[in-house]
């Protein structure tokens, strides 16, 4: 009542006194929530364009990086150092790359990048090609005017190219021929020597350790090392014997010594080349590697040597002696064994795939071929050898698998082979 | 006490209340403007589906291998691709796709190249 006195003078504008009175403090509040709701809205707004944004970058990135690599995969193999190219993919200036192709031993390796404004995405694989037509078949046996003998429980499945004198079972220290077909898929005409060679990039690696001479007492070797595909090699250079025990060795690296690399069984590689006259793997050994020998390459028994992997000999030219390839029992190579010679040389090389071995790709090899273990794919030489502690029998096979469909049709190996190249990618690497 | 209550009552209410609204109106407007603008440009919902199509389109292009230029309708749109060989490479094909509205206004477009061989 007290209150109803005071305002009892007022004009009629301000008798209303208690809802105009409070109307700042309302007006105040509204104004902040509107406001407040308004820049929320203003964010929501933003950060859902940024997203967009940012999505469809990453999308055009994609795309983008795809088309890389449907671009590497139709070059041609870089035989020498590495290629390096800036490329405007569309030649709409929005589109950059950049593509770096290097033949990493007898794969090869891409590193790619590309950008839109300041995002960038990148890969590095290793790519190889698929093999020629006629490396379709389990076995291509030089034509050197001799048949092919097998014994035990030899065992022939897929295409074979033989030579006129074709195959017979044979008897070797009181063993005749376990099985009743002699060969599981079609019988060929072999060619006077087997499917040529790009070999360029293996006789580069083999003739590296001779061009160390820059070196005097050698590189030390790390204990750990490892080096992206994106960056540029990383070379060791070694003087006399080279033991990597314990190592762990990974990626971009590529060791070479003038005389002999000893690989422990307790080593770490991972996709790193050798290159020595005399490469010797020890017993226990698991890893990825490439290794290019040209007086030897010893794999002791118990190896793994995984996707994609490699044992080269390659023979110098000139060299008198029998250079030796030799897969220890047990082992599992995933990928290439190969003994390599120049055309007429008479000594050729030596391969040897010891009992209980395993190979999964291509078993290539110039010369004399003493097989006990599985093939996997396709074998391919001049002559099978097989010792008895008396006799040395030539082309005979015995307790031989050779299975080309073990292999997939897609699978994609060196392309050191010649023919018409169709690459595919083997590995993401760093 | 009386007096302040007063004092109060005097000093702010009509004009208050009016700067009041005019702010929140503006913030309003400011809002609106923003919200609009965004949505004009990346937030149409046109635009959104014009996209997925595109992307639709070009993997069963990808996947069928379809590797010929055509052009067919899908609803409000009208999608396209443009197939050539890219410069210097064998069996290498540059791939354009474009999205169009009804009224022939490009939405979206993009390139990829692809192994006709793959």
């Amino acid at each position: 009542m007290a209150t109803n006195s005071a305002f009892s003078g007022r004009s009629p504008l301000r008798t209303c006194g208690r809802w105009s009175a409070s109307s700042l403090l309302i007006t105040v509040i509204l104004s902040l929530v509107v406001g407040l709701t308004c820049g929320l809205l203003i964010l929501l707004a933003y950060n859902n364009l940024r997203l967009r944004t940012d999505l469809r970058t990453e999308e055009k990135l994609s795309r983008n990086l795809n088309s890389c690599l449907s671009l590497v995969l139709k070059d041609d193999p870089v035989t020498g150092s590495a290629q390096q190219k800036a490329i405007d993919l569309f030649g709409q200036g929005d589109d950059s790359a950049y593509i770096r192709e290097e033949a990493w031993g007898v794969y090869q390796v891409a590193a790619v990048e590309v950008r839109d404004g300041g995002r960038v995405r990148q890969k590095n694989f290793f790519f190889g090609s698929l093999l020629p037509a006629n490396m379709d078949g389990c076995l291509y046996l030089a034509e050197h005017q001799r048949s092919l003998s097998i014994v035990g429980s030899t065992l022939l499945t897929g295409k074979a190219y033989l030579p006129k004198g074709g195959i017979k079972p044979g008897y070797i220290d009181q063993r005749g021929y376990d099985h009743t077909t002699l060969v599981n898929g079609d019988i060929e005409r072999s060619g006077e020597s087997l499917p040529t060679l790009n070999t360029g990039v293996i006789q580069y690696y083999a003739g590296l350790p001779a061009q160390d001479t820059a070196h005097g007492a050698g590189d030390m070797l790390p204990a750990v090392l490892e080096t992206s595909f994106h960056d540029s090699l990383r070379t060791i250079w070694g003087r006399g014997a080279l033991t990597l025990s314990g190592s762990s060795l990974k990626g971009h690296i590529l060791i070479v010594s003038d005389s002999l690399i000893d690989v422990n069984g307790d080593a770490h590689l991972e996709n790193v080349l050798l290159s020595a006259p005399v490469i010797r793997f020890r017993s226990g050994f698991s890893g990825r590697v490439q290794a290019f020998g040209s007086d030897s390459v010893v794999t002791e028994d118990n190896c793994s040597f995984y996707y994609p992997s490699a044992l080269v000999l390659s023979k110098r030219t000139g060299d008198t002696r029998q250079p030796r390839l030799i897969v220890g029992g047990n082992n599992l190579l995933e990928g290439l064994a190969l003994s390599w010679c120049a055309d007429g040389d008479k000594n050729k090389t030596y391969a040897e795939v010891k009992s209980g071995a395993t190979i999964q790709g291509v078993l290539y090899v110039n010369g004399y071929l003493s097989l006990r273990g599985s093939v996997l794919g396709a074998t391919l030489t001049d002559y099978f050898i097989y010792k008895s502690p008396a006799v040395i029998y030539e082309n005979y096979l015995t307790d031989a698998i050779l299975d080309r469909g073990g292999l997939a049709g897609w699978y994609a190996g060196a392309v050191i082979f010649s023919g018409k190249k169709n690459n595919r990618i083997l590995q993401w690497v760093n | 006490m009386g007096k302040l209550i007063h004092r109060k009552i005097a000093a702010f209410s009509l004009p208050e209340t009016i700067v009041a609204l005019v702010i929140i109106l503006g913030i309003f407007g400011i809002a609106t403007v923003v919200l609009t603008g965004t949505g004009r440009t990346h937030l149409s919902v046109q635009q959104l589906n014009a996209t997925n199509l595109l992307r639709q389109y070009a993997d069963r292009t990808r996947t069928g291998k379809e590797w010929t230029s055509d052009s067919v309708a899908a609803g409000e749109f009208v999608l396209r691709r443009q197939v050539d060989n890219y410069p210097g490479y064998d069996s290498l094909l540059r791939i354009h796709y474009y999205i169009y509205d009804m009224n022939r206004k490009l939405l979206a477009d993009w390139q990829s190249l692809v192994r006709a061989d793959e």
